[in-house]
Parts: C-alpha cells; sequence; structure tokens
C-alpha cells in the first residue's frame, strides 16, 4: 500500500503490523475498517487466540474461531517466528515497510529479544508503535500477568457493578480488552499525526487499567471530593442516588431511567395505561432526587412496585416503544438475538454479510461502528487464514525466492 | 526555546480547531482528546440551557454551580467555553462565522435539530467546504428509533451490554454507570481523528453518523456471532470465564473488600496453592486439573475465600502477585488514590481549575514516549472565552459585542 496517488479510505496510507492477544486485536479491526492494511504476525501454527470460541458450527478448530472472525476481519495473515534470528531479521524488514506497530505481548518481551521501540527506530525512524498492556510499560505493577478481570478490578468499573448480596462482577463481554483497544485506536492515529508533524517514532503506551478507570463517570471523583464511596447497587444506579434502572418485562427486561424532568410524562404513561398507582406523581415534576424536596422514598418505592408490576406483563419491545412514545427513558435490555433481529439496525443496514469461501458460507457480521459519508467502513474481507499471505509478503514484496521460503518454512521460522 | 503550546510533540493537533456543540459525556469527552493534544476545541453551550454535566456532582471549591462541577471539568479538559443562545434569531449567523473558521463540528442534539437551526451539515458545508461534522445519536440519525432518548446508563440495554453484568441465576444489573458514553466517546474520537487524516491527504471532509448503540455493540466479542452462526444466545456469566479457574472476587478483611484472581494456567494454579500455604484441601484430585477446577468451581471458590478474607485486599494481591498468581484488589475510588500503579503513571492530573484548584482529573489512558497528555488549559467556565473568542476569533468589535451581549445573544 504505502503511499496513494488518491486515497479512497482515511486510513488507506498506513500498514500496520499487529502483534496483539486479547487487548488490542480490536484495534487492528478498527485501523482496517478505515483502510489500513493490518497485517497479522502470528507463530507458525498460528495464534493463541484462534483456541477461543465460540467456534463455527461448535467445531474447535484454528480456522473456525468466531472470536478470531470478529477481531480479525479485514487483516492479512503471515507466520513469524520471532524466537529465531531470521524471524527478527525478517521482522525487522518488515517494520521498515510499515507505519505502524501495534502489540501487546508481555511487557519487555519485545525489548528481551531485540525488538523494543528504541531499537526499532533504527530500521523504521517514524515508526509509530502502540504497546498496549494490563498496566503500561513501566511502574511497580507493570510486568504484573493478568487479562480483563484484573483490569475491570483494578481499574475500579467491577467494584461498581453487581448485585449487593453477592461478589462484584465484571461483564461477560470483556470490557477491559475492548476499552483498550478503542482507546489505542484513537491514541495510535494520534501517534500517526504526531509522528507526521515531528518526523520521529512515536511509543504509544496504552494502560488497560486506566482505560477502566475513566470509565467510572463521577463515582471516583466522589472520595477526593467528598470522601465517599460508591458500592455496587445491583440493577441501580451506583452514585449518589440509588435509582433504580432495570425492570423484568413479560419476556426479559427493561432499562428505565427516572429523572426529575419526567414526572409529568410519566403520569400521562400511567393515566393512559391505566397502571393502578394510587396516587398523582405529576407533581413531582423537577423536584430534586435527593434531600428534604425530594419525593417521599416511601411513595417513590410503591410506584416502584406499582410499575413492575404492569412492567411484568408486558413484552420489552412493547414498553420500549411506549416509554418512548412517553418521552421516558426506557430501553429494552437486548440479548444478542434481540439486536439480529432488531428492525432498527436493520433500517439502517447495519449487518453486513462477509463470504468465508472455504467454510463454502456467508456469514452476518455487524457492520460499520460509525457511518462515514464519504469513505464507506470496510467490513471485509472475512479473517485470515494462518499465513494466507506468506507468499504475497515474503516474495511478492521482501523479495524471498520460493526455495528460501522453504527454508524458512523447514527451520520453523515461518 | 518553543513554548509548550507550540511544542509539536506535546501539541501535535494545534492549529485545529472545533466547533463543540455536543454536550453530557460522550460528545464533550470525543473532543475533550483533542483538545488535550492541543486542538483548539470550543465548548459551546448558552446560559439559558448550559451542558446537563454541569449539574451533575461533586462541586469542588464552591457552592454547587456550572463552574463548580468536577464532572463537567473531567469531560472538557483543555477547551474554550462560550455560550449563545441558539433559539435567538442572531446566533445562528454567529456560528456559522465560528464554524467557516472551524475544521470539526460536534454535535448530539435529537436528530433533526441542527438542520431545523439552518446548522446541518449542507448548511455548514457552505460556509466551509471541508467541513468534518459528527453526529453522535443514541441510535443514529436514521431508522425508526433515531428519536428515541436516554442516557448511557440505560443505552448500555440496548447495546447488548447490560444483558451481559450479572449472574446467570439473576436479572442482568448493568454497570451502573452511564457506560456506552465511555465507549462511544472513544470510538467517536477514532473517527474523527481518522476523518482529520483523510481531509490532510486529499482536502475533503466529510459527515460521520455515529450511533452509540452499533459503536458500543463492538464491545461484545463474539456474542453476535455466536447467533448469527450457531443461534446461540449467550448470557452473563458472573466472574466465571470459559478456560480460567479460578477465576473471579474473594472476599478480604474490611467492609465491602475483595481481591480479583486470575488463574489461567496450571503454574498458576501451583502458585496460588503455595501461596495459601500448600492447605490439603487444594490437594484434592478434583482440584489438580481445569476441568477438574471447573466442575467444581463452587467448591473451589469457597475454600479460596477461607484463605483471603484473613486479608486486606492490598495483602492478598501482594502476598498473590510476588507468589506469581495474577490478582489485585478490587479497587473502590479510595484504592484508586492510594494505587501505587496509578501514582507512577501520572493518572491524576492537577491543571490549577480557577475555582476546583488542583482537583485530581483523570488523564488520557496512554503516554506519549513517556509522557502524559496534559491539556494546556483546565474545563472551562461558563462562557468563559466569549470575549475572545467573538471578538479575536470572529472578528466582531466590542461595541457590535456588548450590542449582541445586550441583546441576550450570548445568554
Amino acid at each position: 500500500m504505502g503511499d496513494h496517488a488518491a486515497p479512497t479510505l482515511p486510513l488507506d496510507h498506513l500498514r500496520v503490523l499487529d502483534l496483539t492477544g486479547e487487548y488490542g486485536a480490536l484495534t487492528g479491526r478498527l485501523l482496517a475498517g478505515l483502510g489500513a492494511d493490518v497485517i497479522r504476525v502470528e507463530p507458525p501454527g498460528g495464534h493463541r487466540t484462534r483456541r477461543r470460541g465460540p467456534f463455527y458450527r461448535d467445531v474447535p478448530h484454528p480456522e473456525r474461531s468466531l472470536y478470531w472472525f470478529q477481531m480479525n476481519a479485514g487483516k492479512r495473515s503471515i507466520t513469524l517466528n520471532l524466537h529465531t534470528a531470521d524471524g527478527r531479521a525478517l521482522f525487522r524488514r518488515l517494520v521498515a515497510r510499515a507505519q505502524v506497530l501495534i502489540e501487546s505481548l508481555p511487557v519487555g518481551e519485545l525489548a528481551e529479544m531485540g525488538l523494543g521501540f528504541e531499537s526499532l527506530l533504527a530500521d523504521n525512524p517514524r515508526l509509530v508503535m502502540t504497546s498496549i498492556s494490563l498496566y503500561g510499560q513501566q511502574g511497580p505493577y507493570a510486568r504484573d500477568e493478568g487479562g480483563d478481570l484484573l483490569a475491570m478490578a483494578a481499574g475500579g468499573l467491577m467494584y461498581l457493578c453487581g448485585d449487593r448480596d453477592r461478589p462484584p462482577v465484571r461483564v461477560t463481554v470483556e470490557q477491559g480488552n475492548a476499552q483498550a483497544s478503542i482507546h489505542a485506536a484513537a491514541a495510535t492515529v494520534i501517534g500517526c499525526a504526531t509522528s507526521a508533524r515531528t518526523g520521529r517514532g512515536v511509543h504509544v503506551d496504552v494502560s488497560m487499567q486506566e482505560c477502566v478507570a475513566e470509565a467510572l463517570a463521577n463515582n471516583r471523583m466522589l472520595w477526593p471530593a467528598r470522601g465517599m464511596i460508591i458500592h455496587r447497587a445491583g440493577g441501580s444506579r451506583a452514585g449518589g442516588v440509588g435509582r433504580r434502572l432495570i425492570y423484568p418485562a413479560a419476556d426479559g427486561y427493561i432499562g428505565f431511567y427516572r429523572r426529575p424532568e419526567n414526572y409529568l410524562d410519566l403520569q400521562r404513561w400511567i393515566d393512559e395505561a391505566g397502571i393502578p398507582v394510587g396516587f398523582e406523581v405529576g407533581s413531582w415534576q423537577g423536584r430534586p432526587v435527593s434531600g428534604p424536596d425530594a419525593p417521599p422514598p416511601e411513595l417513590e418505592a410503591k410506584l416502584d412496585e406499582a410499575l413492575e408490576r404492569y412492567f411484568a406483563t408486558r413484552p420489552k419491545a412493547e414498553l420500549n416503544r411506549e416509554g418512548q412514545a412517553h418521552n421516558l427513558y426506557v430501553t429494552e435490555v437486548s440479548t444478542p438475538e434481540d439486536l439480529v433481529k432488531s428492525p432498527h439496525l436493520a433500517a439502517r443496514e447495519f449487518w453486513v454479510p462477509v463470504e468465508h469461501p472455504e467454510l463454502g458460507t456467508t456469514i452476518t457480521y455487524p457492520g460499520a461502528p460509525f457511518k462515514l459519508s464519504e469513505t464507506p467502513w470496510r467490513p471485509g474481507p472475512r479473517a485470515p487464514l494462518i499465513g494466507e499471505h506468506n507468499v504475497e509478503i515474503y516474495c511478492g514484496e521482501l523479495g524471498l525466492s520460493r526455495a528460501e521460503l522453504a527454508t524458512l518454512k523447514g527451520a520453523g521460522v515461518i | 526555546m518553543t513554548t509548550r503550546r507550540e511544542d509539536p510533540f506535546q501539541y501535535p493537533l494545534t492549529g485545529i480547531r472545533v466547533a463543540d456543540f455536543a454536550w453530557v459525556i460522550a460528545g464533550p469527552l470525543a473532543t475533550q482528546y483533542l483538545a488535550v493534544h492541543g486542538a483548539d476545541v470550543i465548548h459551546i453551550e448558552s446560559r439559558g440551557r448550559p451542558d446537563v454535566l454541569r449539574s451533575g456532582e461533586p462541586f469542588v471549591g464552591g457552592p454547587p454551580g456550572p463552574d463548580s462541577t468536577a464532572y463537567f471539568a473531567n469531560v472538557n479538559q483543555g477547551k474554550r467555553g462560550i455560550t449563545l443562545n441558539l433559539r435567538h434569531p442572531r446566533a445562528v449567523e454567529l456560528a456559522k462565522r465560528l464554524v467557516a473558521t472551524c475544521d470539526v463540528v460536534t454535535e448530539n442534539f435529537t436528530p433533526g435539530t441542527m438542520a431545523k437551526l439552518g446548522l446541518g451539515y449542507e448548511a455548514l458545508r457552505e460556509v466551509r467546504p471541508d467541513i468534518i461534522m459528527i453526529s453522535m445519536g443514541l441510535a443514529g440519525q436514521t431508522g425508526p428509533e433515531r428519536h428515541y432518548k436516554g442516557f448511557g446508563t440505560v443505552i448500555q440495554g440496548s447495546a447488548g451490554i447490560t444483558h451481559f453484568v450479572g449472574w446467570p441465576d439473576r436479572p442482568p444489573v448493568g454497570t451502573g454507570v452511564a457506560y456506552t458514553d465511555f465507549v462511544a466517546s472513544h470510538i467517536a474520537a477514532f473517527a474523527v481523528l481518522s476523518a482529520l487524516e483523510y481531509r490532510r491527504r486529499t482536502g475533503r471532509g466529510q459527515y460521520i453518523d455515529l450511533s452509540q448503540q452499533e459503536a458500543s455493540m463492538y464491545t461484545l466479542d463474539a456474542a453476535l456471532l455466536d447467533y448469527t452462526v450457531n443461534g446461540r444466545v449467550q448470557t452473563r456469566q458472573g466472574n466465571r470465564h470459559p478456560f480460567a479457574a479460578p477465576h473471579g472476587a474473594f472476599p478480604c478483611l474490611g467492609e465491602d473488600a475483595w481481591v480479583a484472581i486470575e488463574v489461567r494456567t496450571d503454574a498458576h494454579w501451583r502458585a496460588l496453592r503455595a501461596a495459601m500455604g500448600d492447605p490439603e484441601w487444594a490437594h484434592d484430585e478434583r482440584f489438580a486439573t481445569l476441568l477438574g477446577r471447573k466442575a467444581n468451581e463452587d467448591e473451589l471458590e469457597a475454600c479460596i475465600a477461607e484463605w483471603t478474607r484473613h486479608f486486606t485486599p492490598q495483602e492478598a494481591a501482594d502476598r498473590l502477585r510476588a507468589a506469581g498468581v495474577p490478582a489485585a484488589v478490587v479497587a473502590s475510588a479510595r484504592d484508586l488514590h492510594a494505587d501505587p500503579q496509578l501514582a507512577y503513571r501520572g493518572h491524576f492530573l492537577n491543571l490549577n481549575h480557577p475555582v476546583q484548584g488542583g482537583f485530581p482529573y483523570d488523564a488520557l489512558a496512554y503516554r506519549l514516549n513517556g509522557r502524559v497528555p496534559t491539556p494546556p488549559r483546565p474545563a472551562p467556565l461558563l462562557g468563559q472565552h466569549n470575549a475572545e473568542v467573538y471578538q479575536e476569533l470572529l472578528g466582531l468589535s466590542r461595541a457590535e459585542y456588548e450590542e449582541l451581549e445586550a441583546e441576550g445573544v450570548f445568554r
């Protein structure tokens, strides 16, 4: 790729080498979606995250991991053993031809192989290297092992999540990994802007712990401001007032966030739907959620009970529509099935088909995370097979002969 | 010597200007990236209707008010702030004059609001042909749910995240914070920064329709493909992990005090056994393998809890760390402020805020060549930069400025 005469996508001037694991896998996916040429550099035999389930039709196989599919669509793949001298020499040649390297190897591992940031600048003085780790590249915990669970714990979000009578919980779909990947994508583009301005290399050092710590809304700040510690509150809002957020519907759950500006609209819904509350709530409009002017807590609790009884009889999609029609902050608690079947997402053409010729099928993927008017999101092609682009890159670009490629394969380098 | 503001390493986005009509969290946090890196981000509010977050606690350095809220100040670092009453007939013209000097426009009003004001993308392109505009609706600018209202506290439900927080035998609980704001914001920053790269190379701007729901669905791992391919509806699993055990939070000494332990390998398991003093129960055959530990996980967790409850979270985490077991304090707000790693990284920024003083704000989560990205100024007071933006940037004379002010255009 390199310099295009006529760019068609925002990042199609970037070649990115991708050495990430769970944290950072989505970074390359986002960069590739905007046109970057992202090359997965896998160990011979394939990257370990190919072993992560779920699998296509539940058959565990490195070419059937749906996790791999999701995180690596749009990328290319080569295999390379960095624990060999030939592997490291080839890697340096690849670095020289790239603009960006993203990695989430254990802290210090690249440097110990002689491939640290300072050393790679010799091959590419303008390299942008994005390192993603649990705690950052330096500091007392920098070399600790651990993944998503520890990031959610050490970053403070886990403390705010879960039922009060059980331990704090993380989010089952791994938010520490996702946050780190997303921050790293934005930071990598900042790194490229910095490199372009200064003509110098940039090392972007992302801490998963800090990514999570930024997602605490105002809860962290209540400690230095007021000496207040917020605890998890089940399906209620953590924070100053534990306003309930989640209610059972007939076929699942809804979210309903009641705020001071909602009581007139809520009264209208109560009247029209005939919800037996037994008292007026419209007069609570605009009253604060706590303090002497707040609506009486025992009546708020009774209101909650009446709403709960009503919600439990109605399908969540209908409650969502009705609540929104009354200007209330009601949402469905959507399952993956609800999302895939959502008429709204269908109308926005969110879902995209991606062909998997080896499986003889086409798989429906989530489409663009945002819609750019001039430069459409690139949803595919499907994630690369192990070393699928070895010949293209080693022979086509680096000029190795087929015989040399065979030698390197035999020696376990490729 | 270059001044801080001109140092390209500290401020690579110097020269970029943003008209920031976006409010609350997701929008402001997205443009905070740009401000921290030197872009001139001008946050636009009105005195009649200040940014919703201006009323968000905690309040620091004075009674509750728009200038003492740390919540607002934490997500608007580095920006300038003006007030402009967009309902005033003369305000739209001024907004366009501002946009003509800008590279990026952000907004997250109800879809269609900007167009009704005469500030839609097509109108703004007339005053600035290469403008990049991003709309950050909850559900996007099109589709039957585009008018739906909400906050990140409940939109995490329609993004599929709430469903994945909690225990499999209980209702979902969600994250308890306005979570999707903290996903969509970073993805929006990525989108805008990338659009700026495209414009740098082609001279062309564009319009970005970002739906908070769709952007946040990118955090669902392979759950969506598991449904489209295998028809499986994945659900919340507490703290359980498909191929690690033990994997969870364990009770410690103290009120609501917990340590997180993440055993992924046999070596971790042996290290955990040793750290606990090699108790007899831990040599039970049933716990020797991952499959065994997964099959007997309730009992395993109960046994480990008997050990952890003799220590504070910090003591337990330190002992486990020293033994080579992945572990961390389940940090409360107080723990975060005592965390040696965050302190080492310089995570808490003192920006010398005129009202809030040295109150600690969050730094961005990365370092560039070892440096903490630090904004050139704290968040703006309400309307703090009216005079300099309207007079110096837009070229109003002092008399014109005072006339418009008297007419209530800047209210």
